[in-house]
């Protein structure tokens, strides 16, 4: 069940610039950051379809706004 | 599902005993762990009130069960990790990897493995008021210690997160050795705590309390 | 860190955190019962506990036995016990009797003992913020008188109901 399988992921420059970006800030490889990309993704995908809302508070700025909507 | 040796200790006669760490705790797990717990938590229950044990002194995870974070642990995210001895689940964890980032200034941003709920089996708890003194020690550290390996594993490089109900304060302060963050007004004001790199490798090889 | 991960626990180690954990009243990692239903089906009230709690405590501070608070609240003394124990939900009239004691708003205490809805966000944080601390002593410690002073000091605040 934990056998991996390989994928060839295509991107564009600006693309892995960002990839290689989040691996740096988050002291994470690539293919670290893509599974968290991904592991959040269902996350949020999950609670989505619960009902849930997904939302920024500006602590500062006393605002929210919803991020992602069904 | 893996399983690999580890060890407890036997509080009846102090010996060291072999048990098994489990890493991808199933859904139907939980169920099944609750139908041998929710008795003895209940029996414990029962104990607290013929002793005239106020409330406010109760074990703080009593009232739990896991059966009803079935649905949690289906994620990818989820990581769920228990300890088998004397065929019994001895302790069962469920873990985060996506949901949550350091607070930690010298770690800020960066990912960590949050452990969302760890508890011993009610046998193994130490209830002074009603002369219970646990089955097995050392369960809830092997759970702690494996939440770090998990995320050397991620890539967290040992950093993990938690909130710690107010009974295990001084477990995860003094004990394990993590620095407290602060109280989360959004999570029941309940301290939370979290370690560096440093301090999990620190864990791991030393223990705690020194 | 590149390290990979750490061997199986030496018995030296498992030996040394069993008798640091001997020291520590708890490992449980995790929210208060009723956070994201983690109640045991049939346990849905954690108004009961709360309030419960809230009674305990506010009745150590005074000092007063159950039977004093009892006899000067003008409620049954079996019912008080049950009260402080969770295992009943109070009837308006204890509530009522109980909060011109403790000098409470009665509409706030019938919230929290779970008689009328919380519709009032900042009781219902400062609930669970009262809920959440907590220290296994028999004496009421500074931590836990803080807890109970700032908890009664919201529900003091009377609002239109009384």
């Amino acid at each position: 069940m934990n056998e991996k399988r390989t994928m060839t992921l295509n991107l564009t420059d600006v693309e892995m610039g960002v990839l290689e970006e989040l691996a740096r800030r988050k002291d994470l490889s690539k293919t670290a950051v893509i599974r968290q990309a991904l592991r959040l993704y269902q996350t949020v995908d999950m609670r989505l379809g619960r009902g849930e809302k997904l939302i920024f508070e500006d602590e500062a700025e006393k605002k929210k706004s919803e991020v992602m909507v069904l | 599902m893996s399983s690999s040796p580890v060890v407890v200790i036997r509080r009846a006669d102090n010996a060291v005993v072999q048990a098994e760490l489990i890493d991808g705790v199933q859904p139907r797990d939980l169920g099944l762990i609750e139908r041998v717990w929710t008795p003895v938590r209940a029996q414990i229950l029962a104990k607290l009130r013929a002793a005239s044990v106020a409330p406010v002194d109760w074990p703080q995870s009593l009232r739990w069960d896991w059966s009803r974070k079935e649905g949690e642990l289906k994620l990818l995210e989820a990581g769920g990790f228990g300890v088998i001895c004397d065929g019994d689940w001895q302790g069962v964890m469920l873990t985060k990897s996506a949901s949550h980032v350091a607070l930690l200034a010298s770690q800020r941003s960066k990912p960590l493995v949050y452990v969302d709920y760890v508890e011993t089996a009610p046998w193994n708890w130490p209830i002074a008021a009603i002369g219970e003194q646990g089955r097995y020690r050392g369960v809830g550290s092997v759970l702690i210690r494996e939440a770090m390996n998990e995320s050397i594993r991620q890539g967290f490089k040992g950093r993990i997160g938690l909130h710690a109900l107010p009974q295990a304060e001084r477990f995860y302060d003094s004990v394990c050795g993590l620095t407290e963050i602060g109280r989360d007004p959004n999570k029941q004001n309940l301290l939370y705590f979290e370690c560096s790199p440093e301090a999990a490798e620190k864990f791991l090889d030393e223990g705690g309390e020194s | 860190m590149n390290r990979k991960t750490a061997a199986p626990p030496t018995e030296r180690w498992i030996r040394r955190m069993a008798d640091a954990e001997d020291g520590c009243a708890s490992i449980a990692v995790g929210g208060l019962a009723y956070d994201l239903g983690m109640l045991t089906p049939g346990n849905h009230e954690n108004a009961p506990w709360v309030f419960a709690r809230l009674l305990t405590l506010a009745r150590r501070r005074r000092e007063m036995t159950i039977d004093a608070l009892a006899k000067e609240a003008d409620v049954d003394v079996a019912e008080l016990l049950a009260l402080e124990n969770g295992d009943v939900t109070p009837t308006p009239r204890t509530v009522y009797q109980l909060a011109q004691v403790l000098g409470v708003s009665t509409s706030k205490l019938l919230a929290v003992a779970g008689l009328a809805d919380v519709e009032d966000e900042s009781l219902k944080e400062a609930t669970l913020r009262f809920a959440a601390r907590s220290e296994p002593t028999t004496k009421l410690s500074k931590p836990e008188r803080d807890a109970l002073e700032e908890f009664v000091k919201v529900l003091v605040e009377k609002s239109d109901g009384g």
